[in-house]
């Protein structure tokens, strides 16, 4: 039987496990993976993917194509469930509705037993688990969207800024002690229901220290970073984002 | 094929500047433009695509889009719902079915649909359709009559309801936003199945 999960309706928009590789597959070995583990999605597209770079040196503007990467995704037909395959990295998301840790460590485990025997398991140079979270802050009577009544972070302003309009920061912290890092990021973003006001909580935590060197060991290390984004999680928000949540 | 883009820069206004992939559309045989008269400011991501897309890839672009959107407001979805709107997706761009001259589904249409639904501005079981242009349209049918709504972008309605009055035929046609559904159609409110609550 599933294990419920802690919200009914989390703010979960975005859940991505991520592993980068300490070597470039080639092409034919991805040609491989994508035929082995296409099996267990419906669709399979292949993009180029460049990075434009342009120079601005006073009136001169030089503008260049520097990469092109070949990227594979491979999705669901509910377009919920992602595999990105690039030549140094696994990327795993899904999209609402989440159905829970375990359903996407799931996925992962059978996605890596589909791998090639020739490829075997990568040596990882880095994993990480990154979840976007979206709290919808409702309206309030005085026609004032007060989003630190729901995220427990605040920037302190002078009083000549408040109330104010969109807001953007950033906190980048290493954990030397449990091996790991994390980086969250929170904003103002689109708004998607209708009078509400839609903060960002991009909590990104992620090691290059103990890496595993198998399946096994490797889902004991993305559960620990995991159950640490649910740390930091729970302490950016507020009894009333929890409420909102139910 | 072009594809235009801008880039901010600190000391001045954005540069606009036009990806010109020549008529094959090869990506690597790009060549930048600068755009002379763009009134755009917002950047655009440039993406590799073949001159002429198969009508299978445009389908399933226009329901892929619409599925992935739906992801961000599916928290406040009930999986039913879901589950029912997404078949009747797959259902209204299946290719065997398509006629070329059809639109595949606009999303900022279907945005307005779904934005509705989560509000509260309608429930029920609507049966969906597309319109020529790709707008998105619910039908209610009741016992008593019929309610059409067509979703256009921006979360404006446009609505026409054919309904039996004390036995006498009423129709009533409008053009609103999805949040006054519910006060315009209020008369027809409770009956049958009828979105309005």
């Amino acid at each position: 039987m599933p294990r419920l999960q802690k919200y009914p309706a989390p703010p979960i928009i975005d859940s991505i496990v991520e592993l980068r590789l300490e070597r470039k597959f080639d092409d034919s070995e991805i040609s491989r993976i994508v035929k082995a583990i296409g099996k267990n999605y419906d669709r399979v597209d292949q993009l180029n993917e460049a990075d434009v770079s342009i120079r601005v040196e006073g009136q001169k503007v030089t503008p260049s194509v520097a990469n092109h990467r070949p990227v594979q995704i491979l999705s669901n037909s509910d377009q919920t469930d992602f595999f990105r395959l690039e030549r140094q990295k696994l990327h795993w998301s899904r999209l609402p509705p989440y159905e829970g840790w375990e359903a996407l460590e799931n996925r992962i485990e059978i996605d890596l037993q589909s791998l090639p025997k020739k490829v075997g398991f990568p040596k990882l140079e880095r994993i990480g688990v990154r979840f976007l979270n979206r709290l919808d802050v409702p309206l309030g009577s005085d026609q004032i969207y007060r989003y630190e009544d729901y995220i427990s972070v605040h920037i302190a302003l002078p009083p000549l800024l408040n109330p104010h309009g969109p807001y953007m920061w950033t906190v980048v912290k290493e954990f030397p002690e449990k091996g790991l890092g994390t980086k969250i990021t929170s904003g103002v973003v689109n708004q998607e229901l209708p009078f509400t006001m839609a903060i960002l909580l991009d909590i990104d935590v992620y090691t290059t220290a103990n890496l595993p060197e198998g399946r096994d060991a490797l889902f004991g290390r993305l559960n620990e970073l995991r159950h640490f984004k649910n740390e930091i999680f729970e302490a950016c928000i507020t009894d009333k984002a929890r409420a909102n949540f139910q | 094929m072009t594809f235009p883009f801008s880039v901010a820069t600190q000391s001045a206004s954005p540069i606009h500047f036009d990806v010109d992939l020549g008529s094959t559309g090869d990506y690597r045989q790009y060549e930048f433009v600068r755009a002379r008269d763009s009134r755009s400011d917002k950047p655009s991501t440039v993406y590799y695509a073949t001159a002429e897309q198969r009508l299978g890839d445009r389908l399933f672009e226009a329901t892929a889009a619409a599925k992935k959107w739906t992801a961000v407001v599916a928290m406040r979805l009930h999986p039913e719902d879901r589950r029912r709107i997404f078949a009747q997706l797959d259902r209204l761009h299946d290719e065997g079915e398509w006629h070329e001259a059809s639109t595949p589904l606009r999303l900022e249409s279907y945005k307005s649909f779904i934005r509705a639904l989560v509000s509260g501005q309608i429930s029920g079981k609507p049966s969906l359709a597309i319109t020529a242009n790709g707008n998105l349209t619910a039908i209610w049918h009741s016992q008593h009559g019929r309610l059409l709504i067509e979703f256009q972008h921006g979360d404006r309605v446009r609505y026409l309801v054919n309904h039996l009055i004390d036995g006498s035929p009423e129709r009533a046609a409008g053009e609103t936003s999805a949040s006054r559904l519910q006060v315009v159609l209020a008369p027809y409110s409770g009956v049958d199945g009828f979105c309005a609550a």
